[in-house]
């Protein structure tokens, strides 16, 4: 089998270190000059598609991202790890600090839906084989643009991936997927979509060559209608609002196992 | 019939929509029962107010298909079986929903957020072009949820303005339906061809006896404090005398001490049974993710810096491999543990039991008499009914086996108790 042509959909969120605030007005999250970096998920898509071409299965690494201006540094992130090129669909009127919110409201971003229409319009030109996503984006927690993908393509589609092995010979791929009671492994047709789990590898560090390097590696921007081949539909899901859940209190000391033991007697727990 | 008729001139009018509600469940089971977590998306299927109908497709349907029917709130099961079905693959379900869906016309499809509904949904919701909604944890009316983000810090109240509303449900945010008192008609439908783009091979399931995670009343949880494998055996010990479930934070899954499918946070199970007790976890933002909404949440830490500390109910600062041991050594003695519950004097606690008891007073135990101090600091509440509870100094003459004349029970219990 040819190596693959694979295309990597990342997003550029929040660090996950970060404790997250709702902004005054409570329609989005705090992000002006809060740390932002690569989704973890993105990350680890990444990782296999890059360790794919180093085992010569894959032939190109295409890193692409649908989101603000600012999103050039999760796809300059991306070159760092390997990917060849990069692609920013660019929202339309997205702020210096937007594009990478949840995705469900004005100035929120696109939201997995608009994603996954515009990376549908990507496969359609760049034509890969296989299209790597993470299994969900820490900030709005979807769990939804592989799957999206995958429908409006047609495509089989491989979730919660812990591993996974090319045919060779045949147009499949043999996948290990991570369930609620454990594992199981299926048989999907190329082309595919899948979506990285935690498991599926180790992401490396760029290191400072590499990072050097990525900033001669090609970015291509391409504004979100462009690609589109028309106007960009409205959010379909209006946030009314954003809050804080409420605040637990934090733990009454006990000095012993027994003195535990009978907090949870009076509460009726034991 | 009246929806096929009125249905498009109804839909400009939203609140004579609302009274023609109906929703679509896609039941999770493994073809011989169903999953748990279906009777808590019925629950909330019911809170929209419609009709509740529930499709079960599978490669054999009918045990599933009657304890589906029997569910207290569903109206209707869909019966689809077919060998296509093996392993519920979305790609084959996808097409099987969309068919169902063209010739019932929901307003609603939702399923459990469990691995299989956040497979399936999002993919029938492409298919249908409508935006989905993930892991509801409130319905605030049949358009507008409230759902979590970033790792559960943030809440989020969202109107979805679709035709179909399609979405997941948390299933530890809505009670279980009944599984009995229901009587819905079962329909057969006819699957649609297979895809044939993807092949279940086979499945390696964690075996355990212990209660399902996600459903269990008490989780006990380990993080890397436990420093390996073999060191889990301490924490199933504990979990075994409270009929517990086992959980993990992500460094103990990555450090191989137990499977992944015991992790517990935001990209793992989300849990909320009454008693979380969290042992050598620090607390992590992931890992609160998927069990800050425990009733009750303790933690024992050796570091009372532990960001787990501030979410927990009861914090206690020791070494887990002392504190465990001795956790589990005090409710293994029956009588003990049922001395400490709520009912014990009523229910467990027979008089034969106590007498039978001998206090472990390994090193690094408490002495007896602290732990009698604890247990008559329970003792009000105990005694509901009975009479009124002993105190120390009226009880501490007696001696075991001695008349019971003076005594109530309660106080005899008691003097056995102190006794031993």
């Amino acid at each position: 089998m040819a190596p693959l042509k694979v295309l990597v959909g990342v997003k550029r969120v929040i660090d996950f270190a970060v404790k997250v605030r709702v902004a005054p007005g409570g329609h989005v999250v705090q992000e002006q000059g809060v740390k932002h970096s690569l989704n973890p998920f993105c990350e680890i898509a990444l990782e296999e598609a890059v360790r794919m071409r180093e085992r010569g299965e894959a032939a190109e690494v295409i890193a692409a991202t649908v989101g603000s201006r600012q999103s050039q540094d999760a796809l300059r992130t991306a070159l760092a790890l390997g990917a060849d090129r990069a692609v920013l669909v660019e929202l339309p009127g997205a702020g210096p600090e937007q594009g990478a919110g949840p995705g469900a409201g004005p100035g929120q971003g696109a939201g997995p839906p608009l994603v996954a229409a515009a990376l549908a319009k990507l496969v359609e030109r760049e034509k890969p084989q296989l299209v790597l996503l993470g299994k969900q984006a820490i900030d709005d927690d979807c769990n939804q643009t592989g799957q999206i993908l995958a429908a409006i393509l047609d495509w089989s589609q491989g979730t919660f991936l812990s591993r996974l092995e090319l045919d060779p010979g045949s147009s499949s791929v043999r996948i290990q997927r991570e369930v609620d009671g454990g594992l199981e492994q299926l048989r999907l047709q190329l082309p595919t979509v899948l979506t990285a789990d935690l498991r599926l590898n180790q992401p490396r560090y760029a290191t400072l060559p590499n990072i050097m390097k990525a900033k001669k590696k090609p970015l291509e921007v391409q504004p979100l209608e462009q690609l589109l081949g028309g106007p960009v539909p409205p959010p379909r899901l209006r946030v009314l609002r954003l809050e804080e859940p409420p605040v637990r209190q934090g733990a009454q000391r006990v000095e012993s196992v027994p003195a535990l033991l009978e907090r949870l007697a009076a509460l009726g727990r034991i | 019939m009246l929806r096929a008729v009125a249905a498009q001139p109804l839909r400009r009018a939203a609140s004579l929509v609302q009274r023609f509600q109906s929703t679509l469940v896609i039941a999770e089971h493994n073809n011989e029962t169903l999953t748990p977590i279906t009777l808590n998306t019925i629950t909330a299927a019911k809170r929209l107010g419609g009709e509740v109908s529930c499709l079960v497709a599978g490669t054999s349907c009918d045990k599933v298909a009657q304890e589906v029917s029997k569910v207290q709130g569903v109206a209707k099961v869909l019966v689809a079986q077919h060998d296509a079905y093996k392993g519920f693959l979305a790609e084959e379900l996808t097409p099987l929903v969309v068919e169902t869906h063209k010739k019932y016309n929901y307003t609603h499809i939702c399923a459990g957020a469990s691995a299989f509904g956040k497979n399936l949904i999002p993919r029938v919701a492409g298919k249908l072009d409508v935006a989905p909604v993930s892991d509801i944890i409130e319905i605030k009316s049949p358009d507008t949820f409230v759902r979590t983000m970033y790792a559960g810090n943030i809440l989020c109240t969202l109107q979805c303005d679709e035709a179909i509303k399609i979405f997941t449900v948390r299933g530890t945010s809505f009670e279980a339906a009944p599984a009995s008192g229901g009587s819905a008609s079962l329909e057969k439908l006819t699957p649609p061809p297979p895809v044939g783009l993807s092949e279940w091979i086979d499945q390696e399931l964690t075996k355990s006896d212990r209660p399902e995670l996600t459903s269990a009343k008490v989780v006990v949880s380990g993080g890397r404090g436990l420093k390996s494998g073999e060191n889990f055996k301490l924490l199933y010990d504990l979990a075994d005398q409270l009929h517990a479930a086992v959980g993990a934070s992500r460094a103990a899954v990555d450090a191989g001490f137990v499977p992944n499918d015991l992790q517990v946070g935001q990209t793992g199970k989300i849990v909320a049974p009454e008693l979380y007790i969290a042992v050598g976890i620090s607390g992590a933002i992931q890992h609160l993710a998927g069990m800050k909404d425990s009733k009750t949440i303790v933690a024992i830490n050796k570091d009372p810096e532990a960001p787990i500390f501030q979410v927990a109910d009861f914090g206690l600062v020791a070494d887990l491999f002392q504190a465990v041991p001795e956790m589990t050594e005090l409710l293994k003695k029956k009588h003990c543990g049922s001395m400490l519950a709520q009912d014990c004097w009523k229910v467990r606690c027979a008089p034969e039991d106590i007498i039978g008891c001998s206090w472990p007073r390994a090193g690094g135990m408490a002495s007896p008499s602290h732990t009698i101090r604890a247990v008559a600091g329970t003792l009000p509440s105990c005694g509901s009914g009975g009479p009124s509870a002993p105190n120390l100094s009226s009880i501490s003459g007696a001696a075991c086996g001695q008349s019971m004349s003076g005594f109530s029970w309660n106080t005899l219990r008691f003097s056995w108790f102190l006794q031993l």
